[in-house]
This record gives C-alpha cells, structure tokens and sequence, in this order.
C-alpha cells in the first residue's frame, strides 16, 4: 500500500524509497521529458523531484495520488527553471533558439512488423507534434504533457496546476487548437 | 487567410480527443465526409496521437544512482537538503536584508538629519529675529547678557522709576 511506503519513507527507509522510485520513476520521467524536450534536462529535473519529494514526504498530505504529488513538484520545477532561463536569456542576449527535442533513443519505436516508410511517417507525424508542442506556450504545454502523457483527469492537471477545472479545460482546448494549427503546415504525407 | 481545409485541420486534436461541440463537430464530418485528403491526414494523426497516450519512458539507472548518492551524504539524512540551493538562499536572503536594513537605516538617518536641521534653522531664525529686536549685529553673539542689558535692565530701571 502507497500509505505504508509512505509511512517508511518519512521514517527515512532508504529501501522504500527505491520502491518508491520504481513505481513512479517512469511517469515522472516521461512528464519532464515531455516537458523539458531533452533528455539530460529531463534526467536532472526528475533527479530533483526525488529528491525533493524524499525531503517533504512528512509533507504529503495524501490529498492528491502520489502521482500527483510528483507532477506537481515537477511543474513548478519545470516553471521554475525555465523562468530562470528565460530571465537568463534576455539578460545575456542569448538567443540560441529551442531545444532539440530529436533524441532518437526515445523517438517512439514502431512495431517491428510494420513497413520501413510506414515506421518513418509515424516518427517524422510524432516529430513534427513534439517540435510544435514545444513552440506552445508553457501554461498550455504543461497542461497538454501532463492530459496526454501523464494520463491526468481535468481535475488532477487542476490540482497540479492550482487551477480551476474550467480554466484547465479552456487552456487544453486551445493547446489542441493551436498544437494541431502549427504541426499541420508541417505534416506533408508524403 | 485560411482556407476550409486548414480550418478543419486546426480542429482535428480536439476531434480525435472527442472535445468538439456539436455544431463544430458536425462542421468536420462533413467536411471529411468529401474530402478524402483531409479524411487518410485525420488517419494518419489518430495512429500517432492515440498510440502516445500512456506511453512510458523510463530513465536511465544512473538518475537512481545520482539520487542514491545524494540520499548516502550526511547532509540528506531525514529530510534531504539540496546543498547547491540553500547556501545560495540563504546568501541571497543575508544580501536582501543588508540592502533593506542599509535602506531603512539611510531614510532614518536622512529623516533625523532632516529634523535636526529643521531645528537648528528654527532656532537660527529665532535667533535672528530677537537680534533684530535688540538692535544687534546679526553676526554679534546673542548671550544672557545681551538680552538683559538689551530688554531686562531697561525694563527694571523704567520699573524703579
């Protein structure tokens, strides 16, 4: 049970912990991926949200699905330092442009089966999502990754968020909107 | 501008996630109903956008060993301290209160030198004006003996007349 993983990791039971980790490792990790769009960010932001989430399990307050928990940690890590970054950016006049979001070790890996042109179209379609998804604005980007890869209820992104449901609805409506308006001029099917 | 087609298209994530109202939804099935290029790209997108949902990417075991270590160091017994970020804080929080205090203190001491000065204006004028009175050089020392010789001798000696 969460409850007592959670009741030997406040007691600072190093084993839990690890439990811990592997139950929830792969959903933080792919949020943050989803988010950051690089690999090496993703891997340092999921690193601090254990550790983060190891300091402060005494304040876990079981409210929200532990998932949650962790997904709220992450985003406003995320925010956090991507605030910090742009701030960065307009004071050092550095406009290096986005992050590549192309690693092709987590590029989706289509059935084996499948024809080779049938497995390009479906990563170059899921390339061109992701660069686009990336160009969103960030309150409508975090909203997306955590409905689409993290599986999120409109009432969890809410909780994550601290948002009202009906502002989280409108703010995925228009991410859908506008993610499918800048991908679409992209998506030529060959 | 657009054209019907990009219009449609924008509305395709929203089709697919089964969020469209129903005036906007008909709008697509019946514009995919003739339109077989826009109907196989609707396709094509529903492989890819259905298939992400739920999909999972695991870290690599070096992110546990990197937690594993931090979790091994003294600092992270019992709720974990993040060394790269509270010495940074607590110099920025010592460095906010030093520019607050340094504030605070040069406001009050430009208030106090104010009122002081304010004072000492006063008294100098104060000064000046009973100077006046007395018929004495304004650079002439007003003593104790000056206003009595001035005003109280006069006044005595009117007195025992």
């Amino acid at each position: 049970m969460e409850e007592s993983l959670f009741e030997r990791m406040v007691r600072g039971d190093p084993a839990s912990f690890r439990e811990f980790y592997d139950r929830h490792a792969g959903a933080v990790f792919t949020v943050c991926y989803r988010l950051t769009g690089r690999r090496e960010d993703a891997e340092d932001l999921t690193q601090d949200v254990f550790l983060r989430a190891w300091s402060s399990a005494r304040e876990f307050r079981g409210e929200a699905g532990p998932a949650t928990w962790l997904y709220r940690i992450a985003v406003h890590r995320y925010l956090d330092v991507t605030r910090r970054k742009k701030m960065r950016k307009i004071l050092s006049l550095d406009f290096r442009g986005a992050p590549e979001i192309g690693d092709s070790k987590s590029e989706p890996i289509a059935a084996a089966r499948e024809e080779p042109s049938r497995i390009h179209e479906r990563n170059e379609v899921e390339r061109i999502l992701r660069r686009a998804m990336e160009d969103l604005p960030e309150r409508q980007k975090t909203a997306l990754v955590l409905q689409h890869d993290g599986g999120l209820s409109v009432e969890e992104i809410a909780e994550v968020l601290g948002l009202a449901t009906g502002s989280v609805e409108s703010l995925l409506h228009r991410a859908k909107k506008n993610l499918a308006a800048r991908a679409n001029p992209l998506l030529n099917f060959f | 501008m657009k054209n019907r087609h990009q219009r449609v298209r924008d509305l395709f994530l929203l089709h697919l996630d089964e969020e469209l109202s129903g005036r906007h939804r008909k709008r697509v099935e019946r514009h995919l109903a003739d339109c077989p290029d826009c109907r196989s790209r609707l396709e094509r997108l529903r492989e890819v956008w259905r298939d992400k949902s739920g999909r999972i990417i695991f870290p690599r075991e070096a992110v546990w060993n990197a937690i594993a270590e931090r979790l091994d160091s003294p600092s992270s017994l019992g709720p974990v301290r993040d060394p790269a970020v509270r010495p940074a804080r607590r110099l920025a929080a010592a460095a906010v209160f030093a520019v607050f205090s340094a504030a605070v203190g040069a406001f009050l001491g430009r208030t106090a030198e104010a009122v002081l000065q304010a004072g000492q204006a006063a008294q100098a004028e104060s000064r000046l004006i009973m100077a006046r009175e007395l018929g004495l050089d304004r650079f002439q020392v007003l003593t104790d003996e000056n206003v009595w010789n001035r005003l109280e001798r006069p006044a005595r000696e009117a007195e025992r007349e």
